[in-house]
Formats: structure tokens, C-alpha cells, sequence
């Protein structure tokens, strides 16, 4: 795991995500260009305002630069592998099944957020308690409440 | 004496269980992030058709004051309003419960969300008719200052940096405009995809931009998820009751404005806890403390969510027409009971309608002991729970909460992108309140700005429309107090300095 704070003479980062809202802000005034006037006046406002923010932000970092931090502190690739599995569970969830995903994406999930030592004890408690919530939560929601989720081609 | 037999019928025994129940139950229903005020409403509807019709607009009652309330639990201990009305909660809530004070925010929401409802309940009973019609003086313009209104809001949220939070709230505006255009029928922003045609639902949004990025910093460190503070061991009642006092007039100016807003047909809690966080923090002595855990921050938004639940039932029940969505759910149950709602409920059916409305006094008063029991152990519940276990079971609840809101796995996709999107743009400083606020009142806004426009053209003048109606011109006051009371306020303590 790493941690490291880094300090920037200016804010780089600020500096490309404005201009990628720049270049966000021409795209919606092009694309608005095939609706009617009443549904163009307002994304036009808008995207006009996002481009003079945007703008007057690029102007400040480059004519007027003030130090910025930015923390990068953690495991990324914990990150990444965590936002990685939801985006598997939310892709297959209809197509294999709520419960099977579910079970699936929970324990991908704990595996990921554990940093202790694995012991058999440890495992199964968490296992088991973890997996008496999840069955317990969707019995609720799919037999009380009646939410219909879906169960795909597994269950 | 009238009044006081309307008083004792709620007093039942029946009445009274069900009240308890109602309000548990929507407790819980809340305080899970996806579900809102409305579903749990819609879901135990059919459990009232059987009860006698003041008991079964009690339950109702119950299960919305006690569900948005509930919203406040996960947005205080998890980042993640449970309901759209909580929104303005995780500003403090989060941060006082990172802090080792989640017992302490959740006692000041609870106090705080029962002062709420009691004046919107009081407002219900004394003053229905008359607000009733004060609603119907808001037109499409009055909508779009209040949504302009709750946009002020971004700069006290901007922490530092007022341009990323403007773009910030730029991008939640136009996020709210993919899909069918309101006014107009234009596709807009689907990139051609079946997906995006309904637009995004904000409450998947909500979740996404909210909790998804939680969850991605929770696995990122072995550190503890949250502090533990060394009094867990009492509700600290009398801490929270002395914040309230201390902050009586905020508490007051709140529900007053929860009312107010939950009075207009279509606004909300969500509107009415952003408005008064916003008035909250400009009147405050601290207001650089607002969003660091300032629990006057969690007083103006948990009062002013639920002042809307009386506030709600005023248009609901004098004109028909449902202040809230779960207004509009428990219209549907009154028709069922074959109650009908108008001006002559009052006098034709006074004794339903007086018992529903004590019977929502009784409501809130027991979401007292109910929201202090369940708010001690959902906290030392989340302490006690191992992080390990804590991410993957809010993961899931979150696929849980998404999925029900439309039971669509279209929102769930969506939600986690949002999630994505949301981190890496707060990582570099455009957080997800501006985005959040964008995406809330985007909607109301063009749909005010679009038909006031129209109406302006019609009427021969646009400007006249917008600048000249009285209720505008008061919430436009309110917009320029609102941005310049800084200014203002340092200019005034220059000369009293100087003066001295």
C-alpha cells in the first residue's frame, strides 16, 4: 500500500479537466444544435456557463498559479478491483441472476476489503454472517416487499 | 371541545399500535439507501385497505414521517442519503460520524426531525386552507427562483474553491437534462441508447455519486471505518437536546421553511432540506463550519424534511393535489377508503380527517423514544461491525436499493458509473454536492424557466414574468442576500472595527 501526498506549483489536474469541460461544453452546444428551441435554450445556458467556468479556471491556473495538493494515499488497486467487481455485478446481475451475482459480488467484495490475517474461524464467521444478512435482505425485499429481482439464468 | 374529542380518538389502542408500527416501519424502510419515503408508502398501502379509514391514514402518516426520517441514518453513518430528503444531512451527518459523533448527530436528528413535524403537522391543522391557497400563487417562475435558490447553495459547499464547484453543479444540470426534454420532447443526450431515454432516476444517481465512492476509499486502507467516540455508552440526549435549544431559532426558521415547502406541489424535502441548510449556514456565526460537522447544519435539514410531511398534506387534502410523491400514494389510499379530498373534507368528514391529523402528532412524538433506540444501536452496529464485512453488505444494499427503485438493472449500470465518475472527479476537487444539487433542481429549473418563458412570450413580455410577480421578486431577494451576505457581513465588521 502506498501513501504519498503530492504538491502541485499549480493545479495541474484542474488545468485538464477543464479542458476537457471546455471541449464538454462546444460538444452539448453542437449537439444542441438538432433540437428545438425550447429544448436548446437551456442545455445552451448551461453549456455556455460550464465553458466560461471552465475558461475563467484555465485563465487562474496559468496566469495566476497557486500551490494544490492532492492526496493519493491507499491502495489503488484494491480501488480498482472494487470498482471493477460492481461494475460486473450491476452488468450481470440481470442476466445470471440477482442472488447468484449477489453472493458472488459479496464475497469477491470481502475478499478485497479484508486485511487481516485469514484464519478458518475468521473466514467462516465473516462468510456466514455475511451471507445470513444477504439471504435475509433479499427474502425481504423479494417475498415481503415484493420488489421482483430478477433471476436470471441462475437465480 | 371539538378538537379535544378528535384528540382522544387517537388514543385507541388500535390507533395507537399502528402508529408505533408505522413509524418503525418506515423507520427501516429509510433508513435503507434506495428506498424511499414514497416506496415504503406504496409498499404497506395495501395494508391499510382492511383498517378503518382515520387508522389507516395514521399508519400512512406514520410510515412517511418515520421513513424520512430514517433517510437520516444511512446518510449520517454510511454518506448515502436513504432518501432524497436527506441529501443536505450527509454535509454534516458524515463528517460529525467520522468524527467519532454519529451517536450525537443521529440524537440532533432525531430531535430536530420531531420539532420539524410537529410544526408542519400544527401548520396542517391550524392554517390548511388558508396555505392551500398560497400554494396555488406559485407559478413555473416562483419554481424556478426556488430551484435557483437551492443552486446558491453551491457556494457554500465549494470548500475552497467556488469555480470547481460551480462546474460541479454545471454538470449535475446537464446530467439532468439526458433523456425526453419536459417541455419540448426532444431526445436529448441518449447518445442514441435505449438506456439513457427515461434520463437518469436520482435516486440511483444519489446512491452512486454518494456511496460508490465510500466504498471505493472504505477498501483502500486497513485504518477503521469510523472513529469510536468514548461516550457511546448513552444516547447523549442531553447533549443533543442542548445543541437544539441552543439552536432553537435555526430549528424554528427551518420547520417553518420545511412547511412552506412542502406546501408547494412538486418542491419536496429535498428542496425544502436544501434551502434551509443554505439559510441556515448564511445566518450562522460559523459558516465555515458547515460541512466540517456542524450539527446546526444537520438542525436546518432534518427539521425542514420532515416540516414537509404536514406541509405536504395541506395541498393534498384541501385541493387534491399531492405536495409530495407520497402525497400522491396516499391521495390514491384515500380514494380507496372513499374519502374525498377538498375543501368540504373539513366539514363533512371532519372526524377522519382531525383524527389523521392529531394522529400524525402522535406519529412524531413517538419517533422520538422509536428514532433515539434505533439511532444508538445502528450506531454502535457500525462500530461494532468488522470493515471487512461492512463494505460488501453496503455494496449490496446499494445493488439492492438501485435495482428497486424502478427495477431496472439499467439504474443499477448507471448508479456504479455515476459511482465512478463521482470519485475520480472529487479526487481532483469537484465534489458531488454541486453535482448532486445540479441534478435535484435542474429538472425544476428549466421545467420553471421553459413554461415561465412561454408564458412571458404569450404575455408580451419575458422579463415582466420573471421580475415583476411579488413571490418572485422575495425568493430573488433571498438569491442576492443569500450570494452577497458575505460581502456584506465582512464590510459591516471593516466599519464596526474600524469604529472602535
Amino acid at each position: 500500500m502506498s501513501t504519498q501526498n503530492h504538491v502541485y506549483s499549480r493545479d495541474f489536474y484542474g488545468l485538464a479537466f477543464c479542458i476537457f469541460f471546455l471541449l464538454l461544453g462546444c460538444s452539448i452546444w453542437w449537439a444542441s444544435m438538432g433540437y428545438s428551441e425550447l429544448g436548446a435554450v437551456f442545455p445552451r445556458t448551461i453549456a455556455t456557463l460550464l465553458m466560461l467556468l471552465s475558461a475563467m479556471y484555465i485563465v487562474r491556473v496559468l496566469v495566476w498559479p497557486k500551490a494544490t495538493a492532492y492526496e493519493f494515499d491507499g491502495s489503488n488497486i484494491r480501488r480498482v478491483l472494487l470498482f471493477l467487481t460492481l461494475v460486473a455485478w450491476a452488468f450481470s446481475l440481470e442476466v445470471l441472476g440477482f442472488l447468484t451475482t449477489s453472493i458472488v459480488g459479496f464475497i469477491l467484495i470481502l475478499l478485497i476489503a479484508n486485511y487481516d490475517a485469514w484464519t478458518l474461524k475468521r473466514a467462516t464467521g465473516l462468510v456466514l454472517s455475511g451471507l445470513s444478512v444477504l439471504i435475509g435482505l433479499y427474502v425481504i425485499f423479494k417475498v415481503v416487499l415484493h420488489v421482483p429481482l430478477p433471476a436470471g439464468m441462475l437465480m | 371541545m371539538f378538537h379535544l374529542q378528535f384528540l382522544l380518538d387517537i388514543f385507541t389502542p388500535l390507533n395507537f399500535v399502528i402508529a408505533l408500527a408505522g413509524v418503525c416501519a418506515g423507520i427501516v424502510i429509510g433508513a435503507m439507501p434506495g428506498l424511499t419515503a414514497t416506496m415504503a408508502v406504496a409498499v404497506l398501502v395495501p395494508f391499510t385497505f382492511a383498517a378503518p379509514p382515520a387508522t389507516a391514514l395514521i399508519a400512512l402518516g406514520a410510515i412517511y414521517t418515520g421513513a424520512i426520517y430514517g433517510g437520516s441514518y444511512a446518510a449520517i453513518l454510511l454518506n448515502t442519503p436513504g432518501t432524497p430528503s436527506a441529501i443536505a444531512t450527509t454535509f454534516d451527518g458524515y463528517p460529525m460520524a467520522k468524527k467519532g459523533d454519529g451517536d450525537l448527530a443521529l440524537t440532533i436528528a432525531c430531535l430536530s426531525s420531531v420539532v420539524g413535524g410537529l410544526v408542519g403537522a400544527l401548520c396542517l391543522i391550524l392554517l390548511a386552507p388558508p396555505l392551500a391557497q398560497f400554494a396555488l400563487s406559485f407559478g413555473p417562475v416562483e419554481y424556478f427562483w426556488m430551484a435557483i435558490f437551492g443552486l446558491t447553495l453551491i457556494a457554500s459547499l465549494s470548500e475552497g474553491n467556488i469555480y470547481k464547484a460551480a462546474i460541479g453543479g454545471c454538470i449535475g444540470l446537464l446530467l439532468s437534462m439526458i433523456g425526453v426534454a419536459e417541455v419540448g420532447g426532444d431526445l436529448r443526450f441518449t447518445g442514441e441508447s435505449y438506456t439513457l431515454l427515461g434520463g437518469l432516476d436520482v435516486v440511483s444517481a444519489l446512491i452512486g455519486l454518494y456511496c460508490i465512492p465510500v466504498l471505493i476509499d472504505l477498501v483502500a486502507s486497513p485504518a477503521s471505518h469510523m472513529k469510536i467516540s468514548t461516550r457511546v455508552s448513552s444516547f447523549r440526549l442531553k447533549e443533543g437536546l442542548t445543541k437544539c435549544w441552543t439552536d432553537k431559532f435555526n430549528l424554528l426558521r427551518s420547520s417553518v421553511i420545511g412547511t412552506a415547502v412542502g406546501i408547494l406541489p412538486g418542491a419536496g424535502g429535498s428542496i425544502a432540506s436544501l434551502v434551509a441548510y443554505s439559510e441556515a449556514r448564511r445566518s450562522s456565526k460559523n459558516p465555515e463550519n458547515f460541512g466540517q460537522g456542524e450539527s446546526s447544519g444537520i438542525v436546518a435539514t432534518e427539521s425542514a424534511n420532515n416540516a414537509t410531511v404536514g406541509g405536504g398534506f395541506v395541498p393534498t387534502l384541501v385541493l387534491g393535489i399531492p405536495g409530495t410523491p407520497p402525497d400522491a400514494v396516499i391521495l390514491g389510499a384515500l380514494l380507496v377508503q372513499g374519502i374525498r379530498v377538498g375543501p368540504q373534507l373539513f366539514t363533512e368528514q371532519s372526524d377522519v380527517v382531525f383524527t389523521f391529523m392529531y394522529g400524525l402528532i402522535l406519529a412524531t412524538l413517538l419517533m422520538l423514544p422509536v428514532g433515539l433506540l434505533f439511532g444508538r444501536y445502528a450506531f454502535r452496529l457500525l462500530i461494532a461491525t468488522p470493515k471487512a464485512l461492512l463494505v460488501p453488505t453496503v455494496a449490496f444494499l446499494t445493488m439492492l436499493g438501485g435495482y428497486a427503485v424502478n427495477n431496472s438493472g439499467n439504474d443499477v449500470v448507471i448508479m456504479v458509473v455515476l459511482g465512478g465518475i463521482g470519485w475520480v472527479l472529487a479526487r481532483f476537487g469537484f465534489k458531488q454536492s454541486p453535482i448532486v444539487l445540479g441534478l435535484i433542481l435542474g429538472v425544476i429549473a428549466e421545467a420553471g424557466f421553459v413554461q415561465g418563458y412561454l408564458i412571458g412570450s404569450a404575455r408580451g413580455s419575458v422579463l415582466a414574468e420573471f421580475f415583476t410577480r411579488p413571490i418572485s421578486m422575495v425568493v430573488v431577494a433571498f438569491i442576492l442576500l443569500t450570494l452577497f451576505y458575505p460581502i456584506i457581513r465582512k464590510q459591516l465588521g471593516k466599519s464596526k472595527g474600524s469604529q472602535s
